[in-house]
């Protein structure tokens, strides 16, 4: 599914709201860093698009509970939207 | 590439460069090994496609830690590091990791893995400069198939 900007924002907002109830625990900062890089990079070319989430699956697996949870799966989902579309 | 092929009992085909090793087609249960983890972003990781392998005998590894990283995890490297200014970019770890702390485990036979070498992460969000990779990794599908040594 094509990734688009309201996407973004929603899994944004979702993950702001988590990383208050986690405080600095996990990568949940890193995670919605890369978010918005990747709200301002949509349409770019696709050797960009990998580049930018090239991390996002190392970041998130070393983070079992944010892995764990439906944002995690959410995260990883769209991006792998965004690397293919 | 060879030293982690070898321990990990991978074979070399004939006719293959010194650095290529025969892939087996993956059957029913590594294809299900593989999609505990998610594919393509875990993928990612690793510089070259990573290989998977179930392991034929017990395998030590070794877990670097500290600060955001939790002693038990899915990330591992065949070999301890002497300090975490060489694991560290060896292993392209995000900037939350300190490796300050290692831990070895053991991997049952039995365990499937995926093995590769680190992909390098310099410039990506969420990782240093430093992080060239280029060390040998490996992935676990199922983090709980770990045993820590005391």
């Amino acid at each position: 599914m094509k990734v688009s900007t309201a996407r973004i924002r929603r899994l944004i907002a979702k993950a702001e709201a988590e990383s208050v109830l986690r405080g600095s625990q996990g990568y949940v900062p890193d995670v919605i860093n890369t978010l918005r890089v990747m709200e301002a990079a949509l349409g770019a070319p696709r050797e960009e698009r990998k580049k930018i989430t090239s991390g996002l699956g190392r970041l998130v697996t070393d983070d079992e509970p944010l892995l764990q949870s439906e944002l995690g799966l959410e995260v990883l989902k769209v991006a792998e939207d965004f690397r293919k579309y | 590439m060879l030293a982690i092929a070898k321990k990990l009992g991978l074979t070399r085909t004939a006719g293959e460069s010194t650095l290529m090793f025969r892939r087996r087609v993956q059957t029913a249960a590594e294809q299900e090994a593989l999609a505990l983890v998610p594919d393509a972003t875990v993928r990612a990781a690793f510089k070259d496609p990573p290989i998977v392998q179930e392991l034929d005998q017990d395998l030590i590894v070794y877990r670097q830690w500290g600060n955001r990283a939790a002693e038990s995890g899915r990330w591992f490297s065949p070999q301890p590091y002497s300090s975490p200014a060489r694991a560290r970019p060896y292993l392209a770890l995000p900037n939350g990791i300190t490796a300050a702390n290692t831990t070895a485990f053991r991997l049952p036979a039995g365990t499937k893995v995926l093995v590769g070498r680190a992909a390098p992460q310099t410039g990506t969000i969420g990782f240093g400069s430093y992080a060239v990779g280029g060390g040998d990794q490996i992935c676990l599908p199922d983090p709980t198939a770990a045993v820590r040594i005391p």
